[in-house]
């Protein structure tokens, strides 16, 4: 027989927030690296627009859960969940703010020509970005303390494709400085999108474990 | 707190008890299915004022009531009130579970009875119903001959809120319902509460901080500032603002225990 | 050290009185079995009827004229004291009125009985012209009984808990309605119990019922207006005249009289333990 059912049906109607908003920050990666394949314009202004449904939703996550903390005094793996799910939320609209900074990146790209090699590596560091947010929103649904852990020699990958675009780039003429610049700091951002999924996967072990620690 | 009805409303009330004044000027909205929790250190007057939205005070010798109270738009305290039909639409159940020492069936039907109700299958019907809403059918219809006092405490408050369902009140008034309670048996009628909001609109006076968080749509909190003064209202508004931001700085220091 | 030897002292003392009481009473028993139990359970004895003079006559009217006396008196006095139980719990302020109203019977119940029968005497027999009949006896004992009665119903009353009449009234019952359907019927076992006394009193009173029933009668008593004769009158009468064979009457007379209020006290008794048990089974 199950007592506190309201709780449990709150707790359960904000995980379930949780991961709709995860859906949504996906989707805006994956606008990003379409935006950036094609260097549309357009398609990153959009992504520029939309980030404004992960604020709400971090903003409406952040705030039930405050009031779950003040008025059901959750404990043990109550506790921990709401505190990750928050925790989260937070990570995934950083998330949804990398994504805004790329596309200005990309709009402020438009006329110029990325070479092959350049959009190939972004791509695969886009896809790879993905995956891994995908990942950490499974260890998440699945307490899979395994996955979580994955995400560490994921994100390995990820920062070497992010280095090569530092050293391949030095002996490039002046003119392209711009492009560059640009393309090294998106690539940037990229690594930092990788990063928060790690940190997700950080936070499913504390919710599982109780205990904190840092992966790789 | 707008875009609910007021099912009552409390203007200007203050309470006598002989020469002692232990309530003052509380003024406060009750909406409509919602619940209203009355929080505040013992003595405070909460259990008082409780009483007064029955006119429950009126049974004691010496009590004197200043200000209203209002029902649906009438002062209950104007004179020549029908005050039993008054308690047929706000019921009460009290601290201590009161099954009265006669079987569950006849606790149950009490109220319709009084009220008129004679035909056999309406009384069963209506206490079948009255047990089903206080989530104690399951465990008590095979006995409902039995004495009431031979339930358990939790069961005991159920039946007695039962009782106070079958008279088919407006508003459900609860004096510190779950004190002499077990956890367990509180968190159940904690629950059947979320579920009688459906229908009624409900007050609960409880010592229990957690509990008026846990359970409630909004809070007043009540206190008695120095000895021999009576209570007052200190602050009124929605639990969860209450619980995380209360604007007074005496309610935040009862809420987080800081006193009282 | 001190304090064991003290309680044992006083768990040896306690117990002797306990004893003696049992003792006494055992002895009485006995000693009024051994002298007429044959007597009084001997079927031509206990539906005989009298005789004056001769000896062999039996006490068939004055059993039933005992027995109809409880009726009658009970009657009287039962819805009186009930009522006046009612009034003193549960509607009188508590001060100068109800204080000098307990006065008052607290003063009628230290009054020696055949006080009471000779009020009933002058205002019943001679007064009102109703001769010595049960009415007259009836009446007076109601009188006797009604400060032991109305005391314990009152109690029983009282006893019953607060909460109960705060549950009836917030269910919106009015005061009447609450006294009616939930304060009585839960005082019931008090009530019958505070009865036993009374009834114990009827059968055995004989200075009231001298000066107000009558002592000798041949016939049962049919009409509340006849003259009628309780047991314990008539044994105090065959006593004073001491004619025909009037110790067996006397013995057998005492006997059956104990053993009446035996029987009258255990079903009181078990009739309360039943009607307890079915309100806490149900109804």
């Amino acid at each position: 027989m199950e007592i506190r059912k309201t709780f449990h049906e709150q707790l359960d109607e904000l995980y379930r927030d949780l991961l709709k908003m995860a859906n949504t920050t996906v989707e805006t990666i994956e606008q990003t690296r379409a935006a950036f394949a094609s260097l549309d314009s357009a398609r990153a202004k959009r992504v520029m627009e939309d980030d404004d449904v992960l604020d709400h939703f971090v903003k409406s996550i952040e705030e039930t859960g405050i009031e779950l903390l003040a008025r059901q005094a959750p404990v043990a793996i109550d506790l921990r969940t709401i505190i990750v799910i928050m925790r989260v939320a937070q990570h995934l609209e950083r998330v949804g703010d990398l994504c805004v900074n790329i596309s200005k990146a990309i709009v402020n790209l438009e006329g110029y020509t990325v070479s092959p090699w350049i959009k190939e590596n972004m791509d695969e560091m886009f896809q790879r970005s993905i995956k891994m947010t995908l990942r950490a929103m499974e260890a998440f649904k699945e307490r899979d303390l395994t996955k979580a852990k994955d995400l560490s020699k994921m994100d390995d990958t990820v920062d070497r494709i992010n280095r090569t675009f530092l050293t391949s780039y030095n002996k490039e003429s002046e003119e392209e400085l711009e492009l560059v610049i640009r393309v090294v700091m998106i690539a940037r951002f990229i690594e930092r999108i990788a990063d928060h999924a790690v940190d997700v996967g950080e936070n499913v072990s504390y919710m599982m474990t109780g205990e904190f620690v840092e992966f790789g | 707190m707008s875009e609910f009805d007021k099912k009552m409303e409390v203007k200007d009330l203050s309470m006598y008890y002989g020469d002692f004044k232990a309530i003052e000027d509380i003024s406060l909205d009750i909406p409509a299915r919602n619940i209203t929790a009355l929080i505040g250190p013992s003595g405070c007057g909460k259990s008082t004022l409780v009483r007064c939205l029955n006119r429950m005070n009126d049974l004691i010798n010496g009590v004197r009531v200043e200000g209203e109270v209002i029902l649906d738009g009438e002062n209950m305290y104007s004179p020549g009130y029908d005050t039993i039909a008054l308690r047929r639409r706000v019921g009460m159940v009290f601290q201590r579970p009161n099954p009265f020492p006669k079987s569950i069936y006849e606790n149950v039907a009490y109220g319709p009875k009084l009220g008129g109700i004679k035909k056999k299958d309406e009384l069963d019907s209506i206490v079948e119903d009255s047990l089903k809403k206080a989530a104690l059918w399951q465990e008590v219809k095979q006995n409902l001959q039995e004495s009431g006092q031979r339930l358990s405490g939790g069961q005991q408050q159920r039946l007695c809120i039962a009782r106070v369902i079958a008279v088919e009140p407006e508003v459900i008034l609860f004096d510190e319902p779950c004190s002499a309670i077990d956890p367990v048996a509180t968190q159940l009628i904690e629950d059947l509460m979320a579920d009688l909001k459906e229908n009624y609109t409900m007050v609960i006076v409880t010592h229990n901080m957690q509990q008026a968080a846990r359970v409630s749509d909004f809070t007043a909190f009540l206190l008695v500032q120095e000895q021999g003064e009576p209570g007052r209202l200190i602050e009124y508004g929605d639990t969860n603002t209450i619980f995380t931001n209360p604007e007074d700085e005496r309610t935040e220091r009862y809420i987080t225990g800081r006193f009282g | 050290m001190k304090g064991r030897r003290a309680d044992k002292a006083a768990t040896t003392v306690f117990w002797a009185l306990g004893i003696i009481v049992v003792v006494i009473l055992g002895f009485i028993i006995i000693e009024i079995f051994a002298r007429g139990l044959l007597t009084a359970l001997n079927p031509k004895f206990i539906f005989g009827k009298p005789e004056a003079m001769k000896p062999g006559g039996g006490i068939f009217p004055m059993i039933v004229s005992t027995l109809y006396l409880v009726v009658l008196s009970l009657i009287i006095s039962l819805p009186i004291s009930i009522g006046a139980a009612i009034y003193l719990s549960e509607y009188a302020k508590k001060g100068k009125l109800t204080s000098f109203i307990r006065f008052c019977l607290d003063t009628l119940a230290t009054l020696p009985s055949i006080v009471f029968g000779l009020f009933g005497l002058a205002l019943f027999v001679v007064y009102f012209q109703w001769s010595y009949c049960l009415m007259a006896g009836a009446f007076t004992l109601a009188i006797l009984n009604l400060p032991i009665l109305l005391r314990g119903t009152e109690q029983a009353m009282t006893l019953v808990p607060d909460t109960y009449r705060e549950a009836s009234m917030s269910l919106g019952a009015s005061k009447w309605t609450t006294i009616r359907q939930v304060v009585v019927p839960s005082a019931m076992p008090g009530i019958i119990t505070a009865t036993i006394l009374p009834i114990g009193r009827i059968v055995g009173e004989s200075a009231a019922i001298i000066y107000t029933t009558g002592l000798f009668i041949r016939n049962i008593p049919v009409n509340p207006f006849d003259t009628a004769a309780p047991l314990a009158g008539y044994v105090w009468y065959a006593q004073t005249e001491g004619q025909g064979d009037y110790l067996r009457v006397v013995n057998g007379g005492a006997a059956l009289l104990l053993i009446m209020v035996l029987v009258i006290y255990f079903l009181a008794r078990y009739l309360g333990r039943k009607y307890q048990e079915k309100r806490l089974l149900g109804g």
